[in-house]
């Protein structure tokens, strides 16, 4: 638990970081394919989405998140329904793996460790590391083949989505801030997306959006941050973008 | 002060007995409590706790270190609800988490971890009783919200303050209002369990020993880091817990005035956690932390060190490793076997201390005595092959 808010932290960090390095705009989304990998041209691509973590709530005046539950249950299924249309969409099959098992909690916190990694040396190009340099060969290793072994599944599918909504006083306060000359933080909007090959545990498409939008809460602003989430996701042998 | 803020809303919610913990809010009479059956989360803010919670629940139930043996499991839940009252216990859901450091935490929904460095520190059922009532108090008063809460609100003060010339003093003095209130929720939860323990017949001074024993833990490490000890240190403005001594102190006072009781489960403590004894000594010696250690097992022996206790002495030498050490284990060792002949694990370090010695011959003897023990043992292939006289 204490791994998914150094996650969030990184990520903010980052976030909040952008504007000090940036001359030209500042990136805040990026994603990368696995070199040379495509989904076979022809049969069915069968896709495990493993239950998605989600955060959602609002920042208070000093800048504490406390979640709402309420808009945690619609986010929820706001997200996993707009998944299913958009994966539908590109032809694929996916399932939903809700139950927790040891498997699946080992390789969650590996996943967000390799994330981190990948994050941080590789997609913003903050720390780029020398031996991954031209290539993106991340991998949680065969272990994942150990977290659903009945599933009718080649793949499986990582979602995390952070939203922090203003409260009234954060508005204000934020307000003061800026008449006082300080930057305006905004509320957090950001999310990334994973393609795990559940046989080798190899991470097949990474993507990061850390300046999101949408509001998860409904089923449009859902669409829209699937749609986001899912850019750039690998396309079938002999076609272009789905 | 982003961060700090941060952390200190996260150690709120997880309300943990060495971590965090207080209440102006004391009155909440005519309120239904979170121990009484079927309760649910009332606002925006407790559901909130309450999800989060929830969300790290699904994950520790699934954890690697969790502790799945049913006995121990139940047992320590038995020790609950007799302290609490079985009307109560059921409210709480326990957890044992294997990791070696002196911690129990509870939260608001009413889950309860457990580390198992608790279980090796607490020597009786009193003093594991004192640890589970205390954190019960913590959700039985809702003290992770009351702290959510009064952080919100003094941090949102704060804020405003920043904007104001001179809020700054103000500022300081909300912070550390932050800190004074979770020490009195932990003051709180200390004399409410010192309650139960007299309640449920437990010895009360089991509630003063515990501590006693944490403090001298804490001093035996920090002799060892030339640090000063963090039981030493006055009772600070930024501090989340009241100080060990004085909650030896205040639980010491508030113990004579109870029903003296001489029932503090010791043997049955003993005989519940037997199994699982060699292997959390083990987690212990792995720390590395060899004062701290040291001060534990001698603390377990009072002046009679058994097979066991002369076992776990000797890895903890052993694994230091300084010369002086290599001969201390080796003593160590011997006197083991010399205890108890079947004590395999000894006779295995026994063996392998020789043999870093240069003590080939005995070195293998010994090591074949422990195969003789234990032939079926994880690691007979290897220490198989250690064992074998060369060129045969």
């Amino acid at each position: 638990m204490v791994r998914g808010y150094l996650v969030s932290a990184l990520l903010a960090a980052l976030v909040a970081a952008g504007p000090i390095h940036a001359q030209s705009p500042v990136v805040t989304e990026k994603s990368a394919v696995r070199e040379g990998f495509v989904f076979p041209a022809t049969g069915e691509v069968r896709v495990l989405l493993f239950r998605p973590d989600i955060k959602i709530g609002e920042t208070t005046t000093a800048g504490l998140f406390q979640t709402q539950a309420e808009w945690h249950g619609a986010a929820r299924s706001e997200l996993v329904g707009a998944l299913r249309a958009a994966s539908e969409r590109r032809g694929l099959k996916v399932s939903l793996h809700d139950e927790e098992n040891a498997a699946l909690t080992e390789h969650r916190a590996l996943f967000r460790l390799v994330v981190s990694a990948a994050i941080r040396h590789k997609l913003f190009g903050r720390d780029p590391l020398p031996s991954k340099s031209g290539t993106f060969d991340w991998s949680l290793g065969s272990g994942v083949a150990r977290i659903a072994p009945q599933a009718d599944a080649d793949y499986g599918l990582f979602l995390f989505s952070h939203d922090s909504f203003e409260s009234a006083g954060r508005r204000a306060a934020q307000l003061v801030t800026a008449l006082m000359g300080g930057a305006n933080n905004g509320g957090a909007h950001f999310g990334y997306a994973a393609l795990v090959d559940l046989g080798s545990g190899d991470i097949l498409w990474l993507n990061v959006d850390l300046k999101a939008s949408g509001d998860v809460r409904t089923p449009e602003g859902a669409a829209s941050r699937i749609e986001q989430l899912l850019a750039g996701f690998p396309a079938r042998a002999g076609q272009g973008q789905p | 002060m982003r961060r700090l803020l941060a952390s200190l809303a996260l150690a709120a919610a997880l309300c943990g007995s060495a971590l965090c913990s207080s209440a102006q809010a004391a009155p909440q009479v005519a309120q239904i409590l979170p121990s009484s059956a079927g309760y649910q989360p009332s606002d925006a803010v407790e559901k909130g706790l309450w999800l989060e919670m929830d969300e790290a629940e699904r994950q520790i139930r699934a954890s690697k270190f969790l502790i799945d043996d049913p006995e121990l499991n139940a047992y320590v839940k038995s020790v609950l609800c007799r302290t609490v009252g079985q009307a109560k216990c059921g409210a709480a859901r326990i957890y044992l988490i294997r990791t070696p450091q002196f911690n129990a935490a509870m939260a608001p929904n009413g889950m309860m971890l457990v580390w198992s460095g608790l279980l090796l520190r607490a020597r009786n059922e009193a003093e594991l009783a004192t640890v589970l009532g205390h954190e019960f108090v913590h959700f039985e008063k809702q003290h992770s919200l009351q702290s959510f809460r009064d952080i919100k609100a003094k941090s949102d003060a704060m804020t405003w303050l920043s904007f104001v010339p001179g809020g700054l003093l103000a500022q300081i003095g909300l912070m550390g209002s932050v800190f004074r209130f979770n020490r009195e929720m932990e003051k709180q939860a200390d004399m409410a369990a010192l309650d139960y323990l007299g309640s449920s017949g437990y010895d009360p001074m089991a509630a003063s020993q515990i501590w006693e024993q944490l403090r001298g833990e804490m001093e035996a490490q920090a002799k060892a880091n030339k640090a000063i000890a963090q039981a030493e240190e006055g009772n600070s403005f930024f501090a989340s817990h009241p100080n060990t001594k004085d909650r030896m102190e205040y639980l010491r006072a508030a113990a004579r005035r109870k029903a003296p009781s001489s029932d503090s489960g010791e043997e049955q403590y003993r005989k519940a956690i037997a199994r699982w004894w060699p292997r959390l000594i083990d987690d212990q010696v792995k720390l590395n932390d060899f004062a701290a250690t040291e001060y534990l097992l001698s603390g377990m022996a009072r002046g009679n060190w058994t097979a066991d206790l002369l076992y776990a002495r000797a890895e903890l030498y052993r694994a230091r490793g300084k010369p002086e050490d290599i001969k201390a284990a080796e003593r160590f060792y011997r006197q083991s076997v010399a205890a108890d002949a079947q004590l395999g694990e000894s006779w295995k370090g026994l063996g392998l201390i020789l043999l870093r010695q240069g003590k080939a011959i005995e070195g293998r003897r010994m090591l074949r005595q422990y195969l003789a023990i234990a032939p079926e043992a994880g690691d007979s292939a290897m220490i198989g092959a250690m064992a074998k006289e060369p060129g045969k």
